[in-house]
């Protein structure tokens, strides 16, 4: 799952995923201009997004005795969305939040792309938006 | 990605130059990118391919419609892109290479937009594509 909130962007997934596994499912020629947009959309996913539930846990999970209330308060994420992913966060799943979109997330055919590589990779929520 | 340190507006356009050794074809042009058939990025690329094909001119067709009138193209190329770019673009014709020039937009769709804002240069045996020329 990918929110976009302006320019920021909130991401989840069941885990974060290597740069070396998101490579090889994404089948492109190593040293070619596509291989370093693979690289980009990765570090822009799982790189570089702070760990937002370790985040909870660490400094907010005091104030905010709910992690859905805290995604709603802190990144103003829908309530229902927010839910959803507390539900998620119990399988362990990697939550995200990144300052830098890349601009192309809500694109019908990036999303595709997007659902076919971490459909090879063995996410089991694989929706996008 | 392309920074300006200026008066920046909303939106931009990169010229893009394309010179080949025949058609531009759509494998080829994978075949540059790096993506093969069974890459899941075939589909973005695609998207990037019937951009260009859609954008892309003759390069003295596009120096006709979008060139200023100073009666000599080569002269509007020269004012346009780089020196190593209009270089480039001098000995294709003189070999008898095909030159293609266009403009990419960041103001249609997402994937269009995207590749507007990036900034790159590839080239291989059959194709050079450059996309550097940022115009905000």
């Amino acid at each position: 799952m990918i929110l976009e909130l302006d320019s920021r962007l909130i991401v989840v997934f069941d885990r974060r995923y290597s740069l070396s596994e998101f490579r090889l499912a994404s089948r492109v020629a190593p040293g070619s201009y596509a291989d370093e947009l693979v690289d980009r959309i990765h570090d822009c996913l799982f790189k570089y997004p702070r760990d937002v539930y370790s985040e909870y846990e660490k400094y907010y999970a005091i104030e905010y005795p709910d992690f859905a209330e805290f995604l709603y308060w802190k990144y103003r994420v829908n309530k229902n969305v927010a839910r959803k992913i507390k539900d998620r966060i119990v399988n362990g799943a990697y939550v995200g939040y990144g300052r830098d979109s890349i601009g192309m997330f809500g694109d019908e055919t990036f999303a595709s792309v997007l659902k076919r590589i971490l459909s090879e990779l063995g996410e089991k929520d694989e929706s996008t938006s | 990605m392309k920074v300006r340190v200026d008066f920046v507006t909303n939106s931009s356009t990169t010229s893009f130059v394309i010179i080949t050794t025949g058609d531009f074809k759509r494998d080829e042009f994978f075949e540059l990118m790096g993506v093969s058939e069974q890459s899941p990025w075939l589909p973005l690329f695609d998207a990037l391919y019937y951009s260009l094909q859609e954008k892309m001119y003759p390069v003295e067709e596009y120096v006709n419609r979008y060139g200023t009138a100073t009666g000599n193209w080569f002269e509007s190329l020269q004012n346009k892109f780089a020196d190593e770019v209009f270089e480039r673009i001098v000995e294709a014709q003189r070999t008898g290479r095909k030159v293609f020039v266009g403009k990419l937009s960041s103001d249609s769709n997402l994937i269009e937009s995207f590749f507007c804002v990036d900034s790159f240069e590839v080239e291989n045996g059959k194709i050079y594509f450059n996309a550097l020329e940022c115009v905000w």
